[in-house]
């Protein structure tokens, strides 16, 4: 079973959501709903599975539902139907006692608006998940001072939020959610709220921290670009609904709809497209050719393209072991750059 | 569900107004003489018909004899309880030196306010002259504060948790509105004369007229303070698993106390309103000096009263705002450059 | 003149905007029209009520009366706008009145209450329980501690008039007199309302209390109030004088300056009725009756209870209830009026 299993979930909003369900379930559109019921629907009918250790991103526009999406994993919301399985235990079985110890053990959460304590300091702040956890003050402001250094912020640990700029303020946030070793993450906008500059920089920070913790991590951006660059699988919402579900190559590569369609457009598909997704398969036509360069299957083809170009040769790819997987020439190149 | 027509509820109400008429008609005293005169001349609509009156006063009264045989003895209890702390406390501090007593409002005032020394010199100064204006106003002051005091203990030891429970609960919130509405609405002498029924002459039924007219602030601002404590933060709290305890005074009373502070300065000065009114049954303290000056036609007299009760309430405001202020302070703190 | 002028203009005043002209009759061609004078307290409002009660029914006038405060009302009645009074505090006017009763422009038409009392009283299980019927009985210590002042428990409180009146400082220099001062707090209730509030308060949970009061007053006629009137020295002119200058003197330079003087009970004022000679010559039937017209201070207590407890605020209701249940009024009209007032009923 994976980490996390969201079986079919509905979110109705509204003074009374039960007597909406059918409607929903039988296909009313959420306009045509809000339209005779004054309810409006917050999640239609969705279903996702998250592998442990994976960067799962679910990107969508404001209003598409996904901030609404990730507070069900920690059950800040409860839905209307549906299932959520985290580690296998059905989360919405849990008594309030046993829910409070679930997201003590299992997971934290980051914020758009980062969501610190104004009236505690820094370590106050990072400290904060151990201190509800009844960890004694040494001990837990030991572990938070780790986190502090982990982010880079020491220096700033008795310094109170409204002090620090917004990029030190949502590191506060991501050392307050690792603070407690959760095995998930869930990060809300996480890096929205940051200018550009600083966001890149974080979320470099996050891909290097990931590849050492291998935290199961749920994503949620309106940001395209973002997505392909920190996610291995991307749900895409639209107005409550799963439009598509795939690696960001497929997405990119085979947008399901219109909808996705418009937002895979503007991206730099060099970028995001790594080698193993642009290669053709090894097979025997490729043998006796000359290899002008040996990539890895994670090679950004942004990385590789001027070797394509200059060479006009094949470039062979290889997994991490060194073991050959396929090839790519110019004629792959030009294919997957031109828009479909 | 079906809807019933709009023409019928018309019709209905039409039907209704009509029987309205011919009642008044009917219980009228004075008849037209003519058809014509039915509508040249209304004045047979003058007479509200006296059948039409519900018995409200007498309910009440009936009930409130009933209250006071069965339940005279709680209010006896509470009123004694709390006359006891009111002459304890007004003996101590009248009782002690005056310099004693500026040397410790000055004090309060210092560490109260983080260490502001311009406040707390203002404040010295007008307690000061609150002596100054006139040398019997002194012990009346401290009469009025200490009404002022304990009614405010009383808000907060009863506003503060219901505020709590009606911003955790919105049926609690729907239930309380109104009353606090009532409260703040009804007239100070609908429960001041009832008040002394209850606890008698002075300062108990002050204390509790103080609890009436001064607590529906504190509650709304306790509840509102908690309400606006931001989403985000409050939902980062519960993503940890901390519980409604915890979150309750963990997160949401630190960062409503600005709010609560500022519920305590508005009790505080509602509760320097209500002592001068509460003279009127026989309360003494500075409110007692300016009814006296009114009643004698001395303006004099009252105005140099009325000002003494001014300086108070400065002190007293100062002294509550400057804690609220260095609450917000810590909260909110200045960037750095 | 001045004085003349200025009541004319007070009654132009009361003319033009006719206060709260209230047009009780709707016979249009009455033999009589009568125009009577109510003043806003409530045992005015009773003998206005039961007499315009009367007037109406019995000699089937046009009855018109007009409400107001002590002067302007006074000043109407001498201008002859107003025909007739009905309760008049006369020892508050005298020097207003007397030479209108001289000129003949008002006639008197005698008492309509015996007397008003104002005096100190306690409630009746309190004196009957420990013998206290004058002022003496209370200056001993242990009687002082039946009526202990709750906050400050060394002293009885004797629940006084209201600071700033007269009477209040009348009290304290009585308590000096009679050498209760160092026994009794001279306890102000802050006002009317409140005083009315604590006498009800001790008497309905059975508590002592020595107060201040007076009459006619519908607490008085409450069945729970039982208050027993102590006795004082007698009313002695040059004593109250002697005593109203040490009085004056406190009211305006602080209770320091007592000085000791004398002191003696209050005078009991009688109430009276007015009614303007030009009335009294064209109505002197009407003036019969309104001189026969008396009722008893306890009966006007009780009537004043009524109304305030029980007719709900109706002041024609409480007149048509003291006339089904006394029957002394028949003496005051002819038979045949007496039968048509019945009838009315």
């Amino acid at each position: 079973m994976s980490k996390i299993e969201i079986n079919n979930i509905y979110k109705i909003f509204g003074p009374t959501p039960g007597t909406v369900l059918e409607n929903v379930k039988a296909g009313a559109t959420k306009e045509e709903v809000l339209d005779q019921t004054g309810h409006t629907v917050g999640l239609d009918n969705v279903s996702i599975s998250i592998e442990e250790g994976e960067t799962f991103v679910c990107m969508g526009l404001s209003g598409s539902g996904k901030s609404t999406l990730i507070r069900h994993i920690n059950r800040l919301i409860d839905p209307t139907d549906g299932e959520v399985f985290v580690s296998g235990q059905n989360v919405l079985d849990l008594s309030p006692e046993e829910l409070l110890e679930f997201r003590k053990k299992n997971m934290s959460m980051v914020f758009q608006r980062f969501g610190l304590f104004p009236h505690k300091t820094v370590i106050e702040n990072v400290a904060y998940g151990l201190e509800i956890q009844q960890i004694e003050l040494e001990q837990r402001n030991k572990t938070a001072m780790d986190q502090i250094d982990a982010v880079g912020l020491s220096g700033f640990e008795d310094q109170y939020p409204s002090q620090l700029s917004g990029g030190m303020q949502q590191r506060v946030g991501l050392a307050r959610a690792l603070a407690t070793n959760p095995e998930i993450l869930l990060m809300d906008e996480a890096f929205s709220a940051l200018d550009p500059l600083i966001r890149s920089d974080m979320q470099g920070q996050l891909i290097e921290l990931q590849s050492q913790l291998k935290k199961t991590i749920v994503f949620i951006t309106h940001d395209l670009d973002e997505s392909l660059k920190l996610g291995d699988h991307i749900g895409i919402l639209n107005g409550g609904r799963l439009v598509q579900v795939g690696t960001p190559e497929e997405i990119l590569l085979n947008p399901a709809d219109d909808y996705v369609s418009s937002f895979v457009g503007d991206v730099n598909r060099a970028r995001v497209l790594k080698a193993r997704a642009v290669m053709t398969k090894k097979d025997d036509t490729h043998n006796g050719k000359e290899i002008a360069h040996r990539a890895n299957e994670n090679d950004t083809l942004e990385e590789l393209l001027p070797i394509i170009l200059g060479t006009r040769s094949l470039i062979e790819v290889v997994d991490n072991s060194g073991n050959p997987l396929g090839y790519i020439s110019d004629r792959e190149a030009s294919r997957l750059l031109s828009k479909s | 569900m079906k809807k019933i027509p709009q023409s019928v509820y018309y019709a209905i109400f039409t039907g209704l107004f009509g029987w309205l008429l011919v009642v008044s008609f009917n219980s009228s005293k004075r008849k037209p003489d003519s058809v014509g005169e039915l509508f040249t001349d209304l004045s047979w609509l003058n007479n509200w018909p006296k059948w039409l009156d519900t018995p409200l006063m007498k309910w009440i009264n009936d009930g409130w004899k009933v209250f006071i045989a069965e339940y005279g003895l709680i209010f006896d209890a509470i009123g004694y309880g709390l006359l006891r702390g009111y002459t304890e406390l007004k003996q101590i501090i009248v009782q002690a030196p005056w310099p004693v007593v500026i040397i410790a409002v000055i004090a309060i005032t210092y560490f109260s306010s983080g260490r502001k020394v311009g406040t707390t010199v203002f404040v010295g100064i007008c307690t000061f002259f609150i002596g100054f204006l006139n040398p019997r106003f002194w012990d009346k002051a401290i009469e009025t504060t200490t009404m002022v005091v304990l009614g405010i203990a009383i808000c907060v030891i009863i506003g503060i948790p219901i505020g709590i429970a009606m911003a955790r609960n919105e049926k609690v919130r729907n239930a309380i509105l109104p009353i606090l509405d009532l409260m703040q609405v009804i007239p100070a002498f609908c429960y001041l004369i009832p008040g002394i029924i209850l606890f008698g002459l002075g300062a108990i039924p002050a204390i509790i007229s103080i609890f009436i007219y001064a607590c529906p602030p504190l509650i709304r601002l306790t509840d509102l303070g908690i309400r606006l404590v931001d989403k985000e933060v409050i939902e980062a709290a519960e993503s940890f698993g901390a519980s409604r305890r915890q979150k309750l005074w963990g997160v949401q009373m630190p960062l409503a106390l600005p709010n609560i502070m500022q519920g305590i300065n508005q009790c505080t000065m509602m509760a320097l309103a209500m002592v001068v009114i509460a003279s009127m049954i026989g309360t003494r303290g500075l409110g007692d000096e300016v009814l006296l000056g009114l009643q004698q036609l001395n303006v004099g007299a009252a105005i140099e009263a009325g000002l003494a009760i001014v300086l108070l309430a400065i002190v007293l405001d100062r002294m509550t705002q400057a804690y609220g202020e260095k609450i917000q302070e810590r909260n909110q703190p200045v960037k750095k450059k | 003149m001045i004085k003349k002028l200025q009541t004319s203009l007070i009654a132009l005043v009361v003319s033009v905007f006719g206060f709260f002209s209230v047009p009780l009759s709707t016979a249009s061609a009455a033999d009589c029209s009568v125009h009577i004078g109510d003043f806003d307290w409530d045992s005015a409002n009773i003998h206005t009520a039961i007499g315009a009660y009367i007037l109406e029914n019995g000699y089937e006038c046009d009855v018109q009366v007009t409400k107001g405060s002590t002067n302007p009302i006074l000043a109407a009645l001498i201008d002859n706008q107003i025909d007739i009074i009905f309760e008049h505090w006369t020892d508050n006017n005298v020097q207003l009145i007397d030479p209108e009763l001289e000129s003949g422009n008002l006639v008197f038409l005698g008492v309509n209450t015996p007397a008003s009392e104002q005096a100190f009283f306690v409630d009746r299980a309190t004196s009957e329980k420990y013998n206290i019927t004058s002022v003496e009985d209370l200056a001993k210590p242990e009687i002082a501690m039946l009526f202990k002042d709750p906050e400050n428990p060394e002293k009885g409180r004797l629940t006084s008039c209201i600071s700033g009146w007269t009477c209040y400082t009348i009290n304290l220099v009585k308590l000096k007199e009679y050498g209760l001062d160092d026994l009794y707090t001279n306890f102000d209730p802050g006002s009317g309302g409140a005083l009315d509030a604590a006498i009800m308060a001790a008497s309905t949970k059975n508590q002592p209390i020595v107060t201040y009061y007076w009459t006619p007053t519908s607490l008085m006629g409450k069945p729970e109030v039982d208050l027993v009137r102590l006795t004082e020295p007698a009313y002695d002119e040059s004593c109250w004088s002697d005593m109203m200058t040490v009085v004056e003197d406190i009211k305006a330079n602080g209770p320091e300056v007592y000085k000791p003087s004398c002191a003696c009970e209050y005078k009991d004022m009688a109430l009276t009725k007015l009614a303007t000679g030009k009335f009294a010559k064209e109505q002197p039937a009407i003036i019969d009756f309104a001189n026969a017209y008396t009722i008893p201070t306890a009966v006007v207590n009780n009537m004043l209870a009524y109304y305030v407890d029980e007719s709900g605020g109706d002041m024609e209701a409480t007149a048509m209830h003291y006339l089904e249940t006394d029957s002394s009024w028949e003496s005051w009209v002819p038979a045949d009026v007496a039968a048509k007032v019945k009838k009315s009923l």
